[in-house]
């Protein structure tokens, strides 16, 4: 898995991941996240375009950092899901309580 | 029929599930597919991972073939017995942040298995998974 920092596209910070994101990589997601989060990050996009696989504990990551924002009253705008990793959100019931945007243009519209 | 055998270790994952990756490959199943029986197999792993073992060293092992049309994953562990599929979910002590969203990984497993079995056989727990070329919705 990698993680980009792409800076920021209206008030927004974008952060792509590629690869697979599985009980393995996903603790450096999360403290990827978190590190933003601790620099005072309130508005993130990830862009999951280049993520091929994720993993319940992939999901967790996603959830913990997803509520760590929120407890600052900001958000994570998750967009550009690949058709199985969709599925796993879907499956998840994630895709009901966390927003998925189709790209990171289109959520920059509804932020 | 294919086997691995390693330590039941976080640092041992991707090893074991790029074998089955390419078995699954090679039996002729779809990426989509493989991708699915990749997280079936990873979800049943970390399980072992944290749970099997509390207080030993242990090892995991996995057998790969394909019986009519399904690509069968056979996983064997010596540890506590536990059968991951009659389980609610993992609220066990190891694994904190699991909580959050307990049972979810094993929800995984059953969807996207089309047939799973669990015996408790000679001290080991053998959970076997059945998979067809398409998931059942």
């Amino acid at each position: 898995m990698k993680i980009h920092h792409m800076g920021q596209k209206k008030n927004h910070i974008v952060v792509t991941v590629e690869g697979r994101m599985d009980a393995v990589s996903a603790p450096e997601f999360e403290k990827f996240l978190n590190a933003l989060i601790d620099e005072g990050a309130l508005k993130v996009i990830v862009d999951f375009e280049g993520l091929d696989y994720i993993s319940s504990a992939g999901l967790r990551s996603v959830l913990i950092t997803t509520k760590k924002i929120q407890s600052k009253n900001g958000e994570i705008l998750i967009v550009s899901l690949h058709d199985t990793v969709k599925e796993i959100f879907e499956i998840s019931g994630f895709s009901t309580i966390i927003p998925i945007h189709a790209s990171v243009d289109a959520a920059l519209e509804t932020a | 029929m294919a086997k691995i055998g390693l330590p039941a270790e976080m640092e041992n994952l991707e090893e074991l599930l790029d074998f089955v990756d390419n078995e699954a490959d090679k039996a002729g199943f779809p990426a989509r597919r493989v991708s699915e029986i990749r997280l079936a197999a990873e979800e049943v792993l970390v399980n072992i991972f944290c749970y099997a073992y509390p207080e030993t060293d242990g090892d995991v092992s996995i057998s790969c073939f394909v019986k009519e049309e399904f690509f069968v994953l056979e996983i064997l562990d010596g540890g506590t017995p536990f059968n991951i599929m009659a389980a609610p979910g993992p609220d066990l002590s190891s694994c904190l942040s699991e909580r959050s969203v307990g049972g979810l990984g094993i929800h995984f497993v059953k969807e996207m298995a089309n047939e799973t079995r669990y015996v408790r056989d000679k001290g080991q727990n053998r959970l076997t998974l059945a998979f067809g070329k398409c998931r059942q919705e």
